[in-house]
């Protein structure tokens, strides 16, 4: 697992995604060692390549999760104020369009696929040292 | 932890949705100006305003501007009244700097009631007078962190400096949205102490973080502003290893 990884999956996204991803990937493999050693937690080169690799995960499982409840709180609370339908744009993105199932559809695969490979989401969220404690503790069990 | 699987489930799902992917790549800042137009009239409805949406002529709907273009009465506004004192909430709004002529577009603009015409006059808005704006919101994608605490601060010197020189009382929890900076990523580096710095110095101002998650959690409370939620204190204090 590894930063050349992670471009290779993202390959063919959006670049102002993969951007992000791989911003934040860069940021935390640049923390990681400072972040490990105050946490008095082995930094192996090949442990802090997988942290990079679920960081960047992270990031992307951030992107569209977040975009999604903003979306839904958003929606919610007009609906609650009969505004109407929504229009972002040129986009209708009220509760029954297409953007908001789409983006629904998105949250729920990637939280499937974290899961069946058991990063559940709550891991996936914490911070860097529960997080490696936790992979840590995986890894010796 | 399975990482061949998992690179592979996931390369998947990106295969799957390559369209929202896409979608997103663009979108992801207009949807967050949504939010943060519904966050202020949430504010509002929270400290007693009665909230209602005007939407254009002849449209059912919600519309949200989300660029310097085109003309405010073709996009909807909310009615915010409370006793007898009525504003206005508009996205992406013209607006003059408060040292000139600048013109300055700002993501959520509250204004006084009225002057914002309902209808176009001519195909051109005239940006609003600085005097007219009661305050704004600005909205990003990104992390908090020192420098765009230090943007932040500018654009409010240019556009409202008011609120840089002395707290009014009638802004706050209780009263008007001052000047806010909405974010989608949690406090980083210094930024806590930065924030902390602003409050001393006597700036009136809010920056929300993690707004996504703000959002949700004054979804079921109607009483609650997701700009103040009472714990802005616990939440600042963010450890090191959990800034990322």
């Amino acid at each position: 697992m590894s930063y050349a990884r992670l471009v290779a999956l993202l390959d063919g996204t959006p670049w102002a995604i993969r951007d992000q991803v791989l911003s934040y990937a860069r940021t935390v493999r640049d923390a990681l060692p400072a972040i490990l050693s105050e946490a008095e937690l082995p930094a192996r080169d090949e442990f802090v390549e997988s942290l990079v690799f679920v960081a960047g995960l992270r990031k992307l499982y951030g992107i569209c999760s977040s975009s999604y409840w903003t979306l839904s709180n958003t929606t919610a609370f007009l609906s609650e104020v009969d505004a109407g339908s929504v229009e972002v744009g040129a986009t209708d993105a009220s509760r029954d369009s297409a953007l908001f199932r789409n983006l629904r559809l998105l949250r729920e695969d990637l939280e499937r696929a974290l899961i069946a490979t058991d990063l559940q989401p709550e891991v996936l969220m914490m911070n860097y040292t529960s997080l490696a404690r936790v992979l840590l503790g995986r890894q010796g069990a | 932890m399975d990482v061949k699987a998992l690179e592979k489930a996931i390369a998947r799902v990106l295969k799957t949705h390559r369209g929202t992917l896409f979608y997103l790549a663009s979108r992801q800042s207009h949807l967050l100006e949504l939010g943060a137009t519904v966050g202020v009239m949430m504010h509002y409805r929270a400290v007693g305003f009665t909230v209602k949406v005007q939407n254009p002529r002849g449209r059912a709907s919600f519309r949200v501007k989300i660029s310097t273009r085109g003309h405010p009465c073709d996009y909807s506004r909310v009615i915010c009244s409370r006793e007898r004192e009525v504003v206005e909430i508009h996205s992406n709004l013209l607006v003059r700097g408060a040292h000139g002529s600048g013109v300055y577009c700002v993501d959520v603009g509250v204004v006084r009631e009225g002057v914002v015409p309902s209808q176009k006059t001519s195909t051109r808005f005239e940006p609003l007078p600085n005097e007219d704006l009661k305050t704004f919101a600005e909205a990003k994608k990104l992390v908090v962190y020192p420098m765009l605490l230090a943007q932040f601060i500018g654009i409010v010197h240019e556009i409202t400096p008011s609120f840089l020189r002395r707290k009014d009382p009638l802004f706050g929890e209780r009263g008007h949205l001052p000047p806010s900076l909405v974010a989608l990523g949690n406090l980083s580096g210094t930024s806590a102490e930065i924030i902390d710095g602003f409050n001393r110095r006597g700036f009136q101002l809010k920056i929300a973080s993690d707004y996504d998650i703000r959002l949700a959690r004054v979804r079921k409370d109607s009483s609650q502003s997701p700009f103040f939620l009472g714990d802005e204190a616990a939440s600042s204090a963010v450890p090191r290893a959990g800034v990322l």
